[in-house]
């Protein structure tokens, strides 16, 4: 059986798969986790950027500022424009950051968002 | 010409890349968006080649189709007896069903559910073995990921660096 595991994992499978399918893939996971397999190889580089739906959770650690002004301007900046099938966005406080929640949702209107979920 | 109309009765012989033939109820084949197409259009007549599905997935693929017309046609009569706690009951077990089944796959018999049901235009097995590599995949370090798919690296570490760098707040 381990003998067959290996034989399995020599086959890099998932690179191989169809780039609507690897969209969808990263589209399943929160946005940041689809990001980080920018650095995977040559072929990951640029996957994230086709996802359809995005996944915003606001990490208690983190500076509001640093993250709506990095981490969702980058991705709504860099993403291919396509419909977004979903928003989910989760967050502690939004008022302190009135300006920043127009944005994403001005992007996700104009995007065409067909489901949005939001503790807003 | 009259679009035939979808059949209880009626079956299609499905012919898979390595030519086994599986025979499938038209009522189940609907779940595969190119299978009703077919339908729709009345080319279904005779043996149907797929050939970007082997004999093993096409033969998993149908084991699931089968599973959800089932379910399907069980949720109905409870509807209509309005049994809503046993429907509950019934949309937890399919969801318990759903995982046992993708968690009984290896990574290879996940890839080629993955073309299959993309192929076939099947979405409900499609989003849930997506979501079963979406699982695997998410909160892993790139190293890690890479490990486990035996992806290779075809970046130098000064440029793996600039393209960390360049999506920064990701790796924070």
């Amino acid at each position: 059986m381990e003998g067959q595991q290996a034989q399995h994992c020599k086959v890099d499978r998932l690179t191989d798969l169809p780039d609507p399918v690897i969209h969808h893939i990263l589209s399943l996971m929160d946005t940041k986790y689809a990001v980080q397999t920018c650095v995977l190889s040559g072929k990951w580089r640029y996957h994230w950027r086709g996802i359809h739906s995005l996944h915003f959770d606001f990490p208690c650690r983190v500076d509001p500022q640093k993250f709506f002004g990095r981490f969702v301007m980058h991705v709504m900046n860099h993403r291919r424009p396509s419909n977004l099938r979903r928003l989910t966005f989760y967050f502690l406080d939004a008022r302190k950051t009135p300006p920043y929640m127009k944005r994403i949702f001005q992007y996700a209107i104009s995007n065409g968002v067909q489901e949005l979920e939001t503790d807003f | 010409m009259s679009t035939p109309s979808v059949s209880v009765n009626r079956v299609l012989k499905l012919k898979s890349s390595d030519g086994e033939i599986f025979e499938v109820k038209q009522t189940v084949a609907v779940q595969s968006g190119v299978l009703k197409q077919m339908m729709e259009d009345g080319c279904t007549e005779g043996e149907i080649p797929l050939n970007n599905v082997d004999s093993p997935t096409l033969a998993k693929i149908i084991e699931w189709c089968n599973k959800h017309h089932d379910n399907d046609v069980e949720g109905r009569v409870l509807s209509e007896e309005r049994e809503k706690e046993k429907e509950k009951e019934k949309a937890a077990d399919m969801k318990k069903w759903e995982s046992e089944f993708i968690d009984a796959l290896n990574r290879d018999e996940i890839y080629f559910l993955l073309t299959g049901s993309n192929y076939m235009d099947i979405k409900e097995l499609l989003d849930c073995a997506a979501q079963k590599v979406a699982d695997m995949v998410k909160g892993k370090t790139p190293e890690a990921i890479r490990e486990m798919f035996n992806i290779q690296s075809d970046f130098t570490e000064e440029e793996e660096e600039a393209i960390r760098k360049e999506n920064q707040w990701a790796f924070d």
